[in-house]
């Protein structure tokens, strides 16, 4: 059910709220402050104008992100070296993904959510809330465990065992990344808009695609091959990382910050788009 | 560009002289190999020479049959296990698939130079024996660069019937000579918790028990050694084994180990626990490791490698 804008609680103030559900931390941010508003959009190209309206979260969480894969890749060859257990690294990097990552998934779902309910101002989101976060990061997971990880995995183990690839063997792993992504767009908007575990199921996910439509066809097709492109960026970036440091920190940025300007772009218009379809 | 050949220690007879390999070279009658590096070094010489090992040829066939896929997969195994690392990483044993010019993976040779059994035949045929084939003439001699050949020293036929009977070698066992079970199984487990495992991968593929990647790793500035298995004249493109750094060496198949001494390169290895302590580069890390072993562990893991074994006389 999309959320809706309510008035404030009769008890507000009266008492700390738990902020472990989306619609409590919904209430609780508008009690605090009246937040920056704008029409809603009417044309796609309107959306452009989200992630610059929320430019704030998407410098910062670009900037978290570069500075994060910049240090674990500059500590890959000493971490390695020191010899301390492999698995107390892989804790210590767990737990930063786990905020780092989970920040930036968490607000690209309350994008999703702000598209959904057609709100119309800065998202909702706060990035303390270590609930929320493993809430949003749990959705992701299962949203790519749900289908995705099929084509993804038949695209991986393509690539690893292949040999050599040639320009049609990039072109069959690039189409299916494009399918893995996409598949994984519908089932987590399914599971946003739904609320449950349950509409990960592949016969919400059917019925989402055949209410879109063409329209959230291509919406998500751009999404897909865009994120294609920025995972591709992102990995020759980090081939560039043992020559050109400077460089590949650089383009990390670059990477990150546009992946997602485009990310909640997207998100924002999908968004828009299942709500207008679906309502 | 100074020119380059491999010369087999074993063709420095009595009777030939250093000038014959290099004008200007002093002429040393029955050189050591030793004297001849060490008056390499001493004398600026332009010539480098480099030794190499002879390696065993037991189990050939199986490495030949091996997919050049199979290899680049290992490879990108380890540039994924290690952070999409890449082989010039001096701490990372990420290795490198060779690829040759015309597109297939090298797998014979200390530097990986040759992509298949009977092209690693031709080549030593030609390059450590003399004797030119269709698949390798023989090496241009330093000193008449002019010197043709009147023929070739072994048809293609002769070729493929020494490729057939390396090939027909049977492959290296694992036999517990001497060495109780659980220790050689303790060996086992250490060996692969203190890292040697990741380069001598102890299966490729469905080969099992080669203990190689068959992958170039880079060893460390005391293992350099240059050198190629091709015409020693200057060329204007890299030919095989001359584009790799000079410490990069294919991982050797550790099967057959315990009867294959000396080890290394070059042989300066009489033992296995020698061979292990001059690891550097890549393996930097693991040698550090094993020497971090307990006596008893160090025992345990070369105990293991002593039931790597070559086949059996019958």
């Amino acid at each position: 059910m999309p959320l809706s804008m309510t008035a404030p609680s009769p008890d507000a103030g009266n008492h700390k709220p738990r902020l472990a559900d989306w619609e409590t931390l919904h209430r609780v941010l508008q009690e605090r402050g009246v937040r920056p508003r704008w029409p809603l959009e009417t044309h796609w190209y309107q959306c452009l104008f989200f992630p610059l309206h929320n430019i704030a979260s998407v410098l910062g969480l670009g900037s978290c992100l570069a500075i994060y894969s910049g240090v674990v890749l500059l500590l890959r060859n000493p971490l390695f070296s020191v010899g301390a257990p492999a698995w107390f690294w892989l804790f210590v990097v767990a737990c930063i993904s786990y905020f780092i990552v989970g920040n930036a998934c968490g607000f690209l779902q309350a994008v999703l959510k702000s598209g959904l309910a057609a709100e119309t101002g800065e998202v909702f989101w706060t990035g303390w809330n270590l609930v929320l976060i493993g809430k949003s990061l749990k959705t992701w997971l299962i949203a790519f465990l749900a289908g995705p990880i099929v084509p993804a995995g038949v695209a991986f183990l393509f690539w690893l065992y292949a040999g050599d690839l040639t320009f049609w063997d990039w072109l069959i792993v690039a189409e299916l990344a494009i399918v893995a992504c996409a598949l994984f767009l519908y089932t987590f908007l399914s599971m946003v808009r739904g609320g449950q575990l349950l509409d990960a199921r592949a016969q919400r996910v059917l019925e989402l695609i055949h209410h879109l439509g063409w329209r959230g066809a291509g919406i998500v097709a751009a999404a897909s091959i865009t994120a294609i492109a920025h995972g591709w960026l992102m990995l020759a970036a980090i081939q560039l990382f043992s020559s050109n440091f400077s460089l590949s920190w650089l383009l990390q940025a670059v990477c990150w910050t546009s992946g997602l300007f485009f990310a909640t772009f997207f998100f924002r218009w999908l968004g828009l788009t299942a709500r207008q379809s679906l309502d | 560009m100074p020119r380059e050949g491999v010369l087999h220690a074993k063709s420095i007879k009595g009777r030939v002289s250093l000038a014959q390999v290099q004008a200007g070279l002093q002429d040393i009658s029955a050189p050591s190999l030793e004297k001849v590096l060490s008056f390499n070094i001493c004398n600026n010489s332009p010539a480098r020479l480099s030794q190499r090992n002879t390696p065993a040829l037991f189990g050939a066939k199986l490495i030949d049959e091996i997919p050049d896929r199979i290899i680049i997969a290992e490879e990108r195994k380890q540039r994924l296990t290690w952070g999409l690392e890449t082989f010039t990483s001096s701490v990372a044993p990420v290795g490198l698939a060779l690829r040759l010019p015309d597109g297939r993976v090298g797998r014979f040779g200390w530097k990986a130079q040759s992509p298949s059994l009977a092209e690693f035949v031709q080549l030593a045929c030609a390059n450590e024996l003399g004797l030119g084939n269709p698949g390798q003439a023989q090496p241009t001699a330093f000193n008449n660069p002019t010197y043709q050949p009147p023929g070739l020293d072994l048809t293609l036929e002769q070729c493929n019937q020494l490729t057939a009977f390396i090939s027909s070698l049977p492959r290296p066992q694992e036999r517990l000579q001497n060495i109780s079970k659980d220790q050689a199984h303790q060996g086992k487990k250490l060996f692969t918790s203190i890292g040697c495992a990741a380069c001598h991968t102890p299966n490729l593929g469905s080969l099992e028990g080669i203990y190689s990647d068959l992958l170039l790793h880079r060893m460390g500035d005391a293992l350099e050694g240059q050198g190629s298995y091709g015409q020693p004249t200057p060329k204007p493109q890299p030919s095989p084994g001359e584009g790799v750094p000079p410490d990069a060496w294919r991982t050797p198949p550790l099967w057959g180990v315990a009867d294959s001494a000396p080890y290394l390169h070059d042989g300066r290895a009489p033992t296995l626990e020698d061979a292990i302590h001059q690891h550097g580069g890549q393996a930097a890390r693991s040698r550090q490791q094993f020497d971090q072993l307990s006596p008893e562990e160090r025992v345990q893991v070369i105990d293991f490698l002593k039931t790597l074994r070559a086949p059996a006389a019958n």
